[in-house]
């Protein structure tokens, strides 16, 4: 097992300490896993606003564990994971410990350094996470509010709660796939990341702020069963070119009854299982035209829709233009 | 007349002497409500984390608007999303160059600098929905990682005025801009979610113009031979509408250039085929004909060679989105 323990810091520190750990040089800002540990990259990204990213695309070949000390200067790290191939995962926060067997984890959290953190991961985890640190002030000066609100002490007291707070739908997977794709060549990589990096920060918040500031009652939904939610909604999102299954199958897949599942998935998700998956299908189709790589036809076929006119409607319905008109 | 002296590289400043000028009461520094005899609307400024400017204009004035942008040397930039509806004319000056616009719904993003002087005349009760960023040099530098003197905005700027119709405002433009004009207030998100839709708005611009810039590249690949025969065809193509023009066969003879040259580097100059620009500049002049009220729709058709006065409506209506008789019948 591989193995990591470091004093929260900033990305850069973390980076340099990280590579000599696994006997690797930095280059550019960026090392590569070494064979023994796994493939993939990590790489820190510093943005002009003073934000410091760390991104990483990585498939592990060894178990991996990494322990976080607590420091007395509170900063924060905010993570977006998309994680598959799952055998066993532990994720402990301070006293609390969480396990998650032969699952997906797709999740957005935060933690702050005033705590420890730590999780295992077993060989063959496939991770790709963007992971933004920012400090108390740069979040002030730079978003509007201040770690002092009573709606971060209520979050950051969920303790391993905090990972199935916030799940990622495709609307955060959609800015995360920019993130992924954009190439350090094109012109505006920096601008375009940054924008990118900043809704994210403003669509975690958002949900943040409304699910802690109001009354609104909380339902209590176990994370076991949240796990199983997910994974429905994996499956929905895995191959828009062909028709999902129906949901008798998802309810079988997520174990539970088709009524509960349609009513939890609408309620971690926002919408309907038939709506998210439309949704979802019709941005896939602006960002295929955006690339300018694709013609209507081409899209509408790879989302899997037979007859055009109807690829046309749907798109319209939902974007208020013809795709013709991208 | 009223007159502005827009220099300021301070939008709130701009509303202060905007307050003063209109004898306005102003009380908050960032909003500033124009009210009769001088017209209606409102102004808001608002200020980024980022040091970006922004300035919301929602007015229309009672009387006739000029506005002065001077030259000067501190570089700074206005980039501007201008959503108008020109009836009369509006008169748009970059330096020396001029460039008027009647009659049409004028919908574009617009980047402009203090290297040139720019000047703006609107007609009176013009209503003028807009929105304009104002960064220096040094912000341009840190985030988008640009020198002032960089060749894509070189390029784009020494275009002046003919740069102005190169970025239309479709849908996506025009969502962000609401979504700014209609920012949620109360929000504890509220600066962020200011800040974001305005760099967005950026990045689209600045992305679509390096996409374009690299297009345009033909119009500077030109050599001089062939502009100056590019502008003998245009010259032939719109002067004299009631006659058919040559075909392409015979202006590629004219000027001695193979067809497939000729198609292709006229579009690259001028932006558009052969025929769609010829197509354009008649319905313009039969609009203008129309406009001037001693021609009625069957006369301005003949006057552009339409014979058919049906075909005619049909035409103008593709590029109007009106039929002819609406102009006739308001005068």
């Amino acid at each position: 097992m591989f193995s990591f323990s470091y004093k929260y810091c900033n990305h850069t520190d973390y980076l340099q300490d990280l590579a000599k750990a696994a006997g690797v040089p930095v280059v550019n800002n960026a090392i590569t896993l070494p064979s023994s540990i796994g493939t993939g990259y990590i790489k820190v990204v510093e943005l002009a606003n003073g934000l410091q990213v760390l991104i990483n695309e990585c498939v592990t070949v060894q178990d991996v564990g990494f322990q976080r000390q607590p420091t007395n200067d509170e900063s924060f790290t905010l993570r977006f994971d998309e994680v598959k191939n799952l055998k066993t995962l532990t994720v402990q926060i301070d006293a609390e410990t969480m396990n998650e067997e032969d699952l997906i984890y797709s999740g957005a959290f935060l933690t702050n350094s005033l705590s420890e953190f730590s999780y295992t991961a077993t060989a063959g985890t496939e991770d790709r996470c963007i992971n933004i640190y920012f400090t108390a002030e740069w979040l002030q000066h730079n978003v509007g509010i201040k770690s002092s609100d009573e709606v971060f002490k209520k979050y950051l007291s969920l303790k391993t709660a905090i990972l199935n707070f916030e799940v990622l739908n495709f609307e955060y997977r959609a800015l995360m796939e920019d993130v992924f794709e954009i190439s350090e060549n094109h012109p505006m990589y920096k601008v375009t990341l940054q924008n990118r990096i900043m809704l994210l920060i403003e669509k975690f918040f958002r949900s943040l702020y409304l699910k802690m500031g109001s009354k609104v009652k909380t339902v209590n939904i176990s994370d076991a069963t949240i796990k199983r939610i997910m994974l429905v909604e994996s499956i929905l999102v895995s191959n828009l070119s062909v028709s999902p299954p129906t949901i008798p199958v998802l309810a079988r897949k997520a174990m539970m009854s088709e009524t509960k599942l349609k009513n939890l998935f609408k309620t971690v998700y926002g919408l309907s299982l038939y709506e998210y998956y439309q949704k979802n299908r019709m941005l896939k189709a602006r960002q295929l035209l955006r690339s300018k790589k694709y013609s209507v036809k081409e899209a509408g076929t790879a989302l899997g829709f037979k007859n055009l006119s109807n690829f046309t409607i749907a798109y319209k319905k939902e974007f208020n233009v013809l795709p013709s008109e991208m | 007349m009223i007159v502005l002296h827009i220099n300021h590289t301070d939008y709130k400043e701009l509303l202060q002497d905007l307050a003063v000028q209109s004898g306005t009461p102003y009380h908050d520094s960032d909003f500033l409500v124009v009210q009769p005899p001088m017209g209606t609307g409102v102004f808001k400024a608002i200020s980024l984390f980022d040091e970006l400017q922004v300035l919301l204009v929602d007015f229309t004035f009672n009387q006739p608007l000029l506005t002065i942008r001077e030259r000067s040397d501190d570089r700074y930039f206005v980039l501007h999303f201008d959503d108008v509806f020109i009836t009369d004319t509006a008169t748009v000056k970059v330096d020396d160059e001029l460039l008027q616009k009647s009659n049409t719904r004028h919908a574009v993003a617009r980047l402009t600098s203090n290297l040139f002087e720019n000047t703006e005349e609107l007609p009176a009760h013009l209503h003028v929905k807009s929105i304009k960023v104002l960064f220096n040099e040094k912000w341009l530098k840190k985030y988008m990682g640009m020198d002032a003197d960089a060749d894509v905005l070189q390029r784009y700027l020494s275009l002046k005025t003919e740069s102005f119709d190169i970025e239309q405002l479709d849908p996506e433009y025009l969502e962000l801009m609401d979504q700014l004009w209609n920012a949620p207030k109360n929000d504890p998100l509220q600066n962020i979610f200011l800040q974001n839709r305005v760099t967005l708005l950026i990045e689209r611009f600045f992305t679509r113009l390096y996409n374009k810039m690299n297009l345009l590249q033909g119009k500077f690949d030109l050599s001089s031979n062939v502009i100056q025969s590019l502008i003998k065809v245009e010259h032939l193509l719109i002067h004299d509408f009631s006659k058919l023009p040559p075909t392409i066969d015979e202006f590629s003879r004219i000027v001695s250039m193979s067809s497939t040259k000729l198609k292709k580097s006229f579009k690259s100059m001028f932006g558009d085929s052969i025929y769609s620009y010829y197509q354009k500049q008649r319905l313009q002049k039969a609009n203008e004909l129309l406009l001037s009220g001693k021609y009625n729709v069957k006369q301005a058709a003949e006057a552009i060679g339409y014979n058919n006065v049906s075909n005619f409506t049909v035409a103008y209506k593709k590029h109007f989105n009106k039929i002819p008789g609406y102009i006739t019948n308001t005068q």
